[in-house]
């Protein structure tokens, strides 16, 4: 009877300040990791953002500048009156096939699109896919008199395109 | 009393086994983030100089000229002839904007960041009176983490 009631006083185990110092340094070393892994994530969603803006710019600018080098003449836009560089979110040209062509920038979507411009009575044809997308700013500048070179700047996510195109088939 | 635990030889080894996993593993996201960069101040670089290439087919012969190293720095050339003035929203001269802190905030910051820079180095071959080519190379350079960098491109324009 006497045994059931022996208690081993010797056990080992951790007192309440060993427990409490454990927790202390594993929550100092937890937020340090959890800390470095958040840092991490946010810059590598830095690096994927310039990277998909990289993307973006030069799909566009590769889309656009395929068509408009063989294009015949720039309609739109045209230097100003006084002989200044003028800029828009749209340009116009007739391409090599001699269609009339329209590139806008839709700022709702973030999107580049082309449309075929009816040589007389109808409405433009807006294409299905867009030649550009995730683009938050464009311009398309006439920078001569000839209206032969156009600029295109374009914007994503703080990732800068600076292009020009010399038409050829003027 | 006996009490098991660690001891301090293994906590050491514990803690320099994983700060060896750890450092390859930030390496690994740093690595991947500077070729990101590298990879668009490329892009950027060749796209400054296919604007260069563009806009000499567009000059007046006789003023293509010799732009030497170490070349311009583009955010500080307000009266450059390649990048400004650089859009213009408006009817008139007034609403030009250039390449500068106030009128391009964020596009200045980044050049000056890079220090992006481009020199022309122009060689003119000449077949007879009026029959002349010009043979420009154009040199694209900017700094990047302390290096220094360089697109090079080559373009022939004529006088004809």
């Amino acid at each position: 009877m006497s045994r059931l009631f022996k208690h081993n006083r010797k056990r080992a185990a951790f007192t309440m300040i060993e427990i409490m110092v454990g927790a202390t340094i594993l929550a100092v070393i937890g937020g340090m990791v959890a800390h470095w892994f958040v840092m991490q994530r946010q810059y590598q969603s830095r690096i994927l953002a310039i990277s998909d803006a990289q993307q973006n710019i030069r799909q566009a600018s590769w889309n656009m500048i395929q068509e408009l080098r063989t294009a015949r003449n720039l309609i739109y836009p045209r230097l100003n009156a006084d002989k200044s560089i003028r800029s828009d979110t749209k340009t116009i040209f007739k391409n090599f096939a001699g269609d009339i062509v329209c590139y806008f920038h839709d700022a709702a979507t973030g999107q580049i699109r082309r449309c075929l411009v009816p040589n007389g009575p109808g409405v433009p044809v807006v294409d299905k896919k867009p030649i550009g997308s995730g683009i938050d700013k464009v311009a398309f500048t006439a920078h001569d008199v000839g209206n032969r070179l156009i600029g295109i700047y374009l914007e994503s996510s703080g990732t800068v395109g600076l292009e020009s195109v010399y038409l050829l088939n003027e | 009393m006996i009490r098991r635990g660690l001891s301090l030889t293994e906590i050491i080894i514990a803690l320099a086994i994983a700060v060896m996993v750890m450092v390859p593993v930030t390496s690994m996201f740093s690595t991947s983030g500077q070729q990101v960069q590298k990879s668009r101040n490329f892009s950027f670089a060749a796209g400054l100089a296919r604007r260069i290439s563009q806009h000499l087919m567009a000059m007046p012969f006789e003023n293509i000229v010799e732009v030497p190293l170490p070349g311009l720095a583009l955010h500080d050339s307000p009266d450059d002839v390649f990048f400004n003035p650089i859009v213009n929203f408006s009817a008139s001269q007034s609403g030009v904007k250039k390449i500068t802190a106030s009128d391009m905030p964020a596009l200045h910051d980044f050049l000056v960041q890079n220090d992006f820079k481009y020199a022309l180095s122009v060689s003119n071959v000449s077949f007879g009176a009026g029959d002349e080519i010009k043979s420009i190379s154009i040199l694209i350079t900017w700094k990047e983490a302390g290096r220094n960098m360089i697109y090079r491109t080559h373009v022939y324009v004529s006088s004809v």
